[in-house]
């Protein structure tokens, strides 16, 4: 019991003493948080990132975990600073970080373009760069007012972007990926609906004007082919059915945000 | 007085009678199960339309009656079909009434041959990546459940079942390693499959399950005096001059085919080949003469109104269609089974 309790005065000792200090040592757990760290230009400090934070890796920073687990031992001998996380990441592997006395910071999935921009602003208050992120977030917000003032020239449509397949998933309105479709002069025929999951019957029967597939690792080339024998469907009868990058457009970072925006608008100005 | 010949023709012919009214009566729930899985839906069709929207090519009614609910409709029926009347001959087989398709390691197979087509990107070649390898992974857990229970005396049924439940769980494990050293669109991906749908469009696949579900059932009756005599246990079966070596050999590959073939075109869904079988013989016994046909059909109504209540009962959501299958064929197997005086025999 007693020493229980010294540990935890331990523990917090170190904890107050690093407040404050200068974040040197950052890992990251999840990819749109590598690639905001990235965006911001404070790749230097990132000492720990996922198996699926691509850029990082190829520059030889430690992976710390997967999809699905994390190493504690290995992230902890990175002798991180700081870790940030999303609220994705389980509960304990977050209790066992603060036990261990490293400073964590979760993060909420952005539910729209500003949310997206205001959590790269926070990331750089934590690890600094931060006049880098403000031009950032200040670039995209720029190129993201100028396809909306764009698209006000474009015809109001219906949208289906479908994210998932088997069954069909689609974004929902309360998602940033929404905001792809509303930028872009277009309304969402899932909106009102709680869950992703939607029947194929029921976007028919919406009868979108355009149909956007995120690549999903393979899957949406063959969602876009059996969309294709739906020949009702406007979208399909106009050629306004794509696809659209899955890592761009799913991976809330402003930069990927305006990127996969100027392709969905660049799809249906096309059309 | 009715002589003893007598009295055991018209036995045999009150069987008869009963099987045939059985039959028509599962026929009967097929076709209105049909006919429900048509009508319901997002869009309305009402049946008076039927003619007027089949006539129509260019109708939103007609698209989605042909591009969705019919091949929806044959895949659930063959894809229940094959499964239940898997689970029948298994537990036959096995004489163990907790045997299912799943049990020898099958789905496993299958579930981990996904993976690894999704994990390597294979699925990017062809839209039958995903089957194809469904199935190589269901066919390579045959051979090695079948091949490992082989001894120098024969073929042994124990070692079977309990090499394919250990098979299961290697599977499973090789399929978790996959999915921890991938990415989360392929996590994603791999447990939207495990989770099994009807939502296949492609008519070659629909097709292969539709004739494998209906030759499994022809090529099963073949067999089914010889399960009958399997009921009675292997030295029974043997001193009435059946080969019980080579009919469990024939009838264990026929069983894994089928569910491997099921599980490839539609995922994993689970319950359908433990319970069905169960309930039919609940309602009219063991003879394999009518489980067979009654569990083949009981199979294809089930999971027909699984699907559909899967795809309306929270429309436009779409629930799993393994989340009805466990719920509903769960719910009624216990109160079937609390309600019946009778213990589950196999003999």
């Amino acid at each position: 019991m007693k020493l229980k309790g010294i540990v935890s005065l331990f523990l917090l000792v170190i904890q107050l003493t690093s407040l404050g200090q200068e974040i040197k040592r950052v890992v990251s757990l999840a990819p749109s948080i590598t690639e905001n760290i990235y965006l911001i230009g404070a790749q230097d400090k990132l000492v720990g990132c996922t198996s699926y934070c691509t850029d990082a890796i190829r520059d030889g920073v430690q992976q710390v975990g997967s999809a699905v687990e994390i190493n504690m031992e290995v992230l902890f001998a990175q002798q991180p600073d700081i870790v940030l996380a999303m609220k994705l990441t389980k509960t304990q592997d977050i209790e066992t970080m603060k036990r261990l006395g490293v400073k964590v910071e979760i993060m909420d999935s952005p539910d729209n373009f500003d949310e997206i921009c205001e959590q790269t602003l926070h990331i750089a208050e934590l690890i600094g760069n931060k006049q880098e992120a403000q031009k950032v977030v200040e670039d995209a917000r720029k190129r993201v007012e100028k396809i909306r003032q764009q698209s006000k020239q474009l015809p109001h449509s219906k949208i289906f972007f479908q994210l998932g397949a088997n069954p069909v998933f689609t974004v929902l309105d309360h998602t940033f990926m929404n905001d792809y479709i509303t930028f872009c002069n277009g309304e969402n025929i899932a909106t009102g609906l709680t869950k992703g999951t939607i029947t194929r019957e029921s976007v028919v029967l919406q009868n979108p004007d355009y149909m956007f597939i995120a690549t999903m690792g393979g899957f949406g080339a063959e969602e876009l082919a059996t969309w294709k024998m739906y020949t009702g469907i406007k979208a399909i009868q106009n050629g306004g059915i794509f696809l659209i990058d899955s890592e761009t457009s799913c991976s809330p970072t402003p930069a990927n945000f305006v990127s996969a925006l100027e392709d969905v608008f660049n799809d249906i100005k096309r059309k | 007085m009715i002589s003893k010949g007598n009295s055991e023709l018209f036995t045999m012919k009150n069987r008869y009678m009963k099987w045939i009214l059985f039959s028509a009566a599962l026929l009967l729930l097929l076709l209105i199960s049909i006919a429900v899985s048509l009508l319901i839906g997002e869009v309305k069709i009402s049946l008076f339309q039927l003619q007027e929207i089949l006539n129509d090519h260019r109708s939103m009614a007609y698209m989605v009656l042909t591009k969705i609910r019919i091949p929806r409709l044959i895949l659930a029926a063959s894809v229940g079909g094959a499964l239940s009347l898997s689970g029948a001959i298994l537990q036959g087989i096995y004489r163990n009434p907790l045997v299912e398709p799943y049990t020898l390691g099958i789905s496993g197979g299958a579930a981990l041959g996904v993976s690894i087509a999704i994990v390597f990107g294979l699925n990017t070649i062809s839209f039958l990546a995903l089957p194809v390898f469904g199935f190589i992974g269901a066919i390579i857990t045959l051979f090695l459940v079948y091949f490992l229970s082989l001894k120098k005396s024969g073929l042994s049924v124990n070692s079977m079942l309990l090499i394919g439940v250990m098979v299961s769980f290697v599977s499973s494990s090789a399929m978790m390693f996959m999915m921890s050293i991938t990415t989360t669109d392929n996590v994603q991906n791999i447990v939207f499959w495990v989770m099994g749908s009807m939502d296949e469009t492609n008519h070659v696949l629909i097709k292969i399950a539709f004739y494998s579900s209906l030759s499994g059932l022809f090529l099963a009756y073949f067999f089914a005096q010889p399960l009958n005599a399997l009921r009675l246990g292997d030295a029974k079966a043997r001193h009435l001059g059946i080969n019980t070596n080579l009919t469990i050999r024939i009838l264990f590959f026929l069983a894994s085919l089928l569910t491997g073939i099921a599980v490839a075109v539609a995922g994993v869904i689970g319950f359908v080949g433990l319970v069905i079988p169960h309930l039919i013989r609940l309602v009219i016994g063991n003879d394999y003469r009518i489980l067979l046909l009654g569990s083949f059909l009981g199979g294809a109504i089930f999971l027909i109104l699984s699907d559909t209540l899967a795809r309306t009962i929270i429309s436009p959501n779409e629930l799993p269609i393994g989340v009805i299958t466990g719920f509903a064929g769960g719910i009624v197997f216990i109160a079937v089974l609390s309600r019946s005086k009778s213990h589950f025999k196999l003999n």
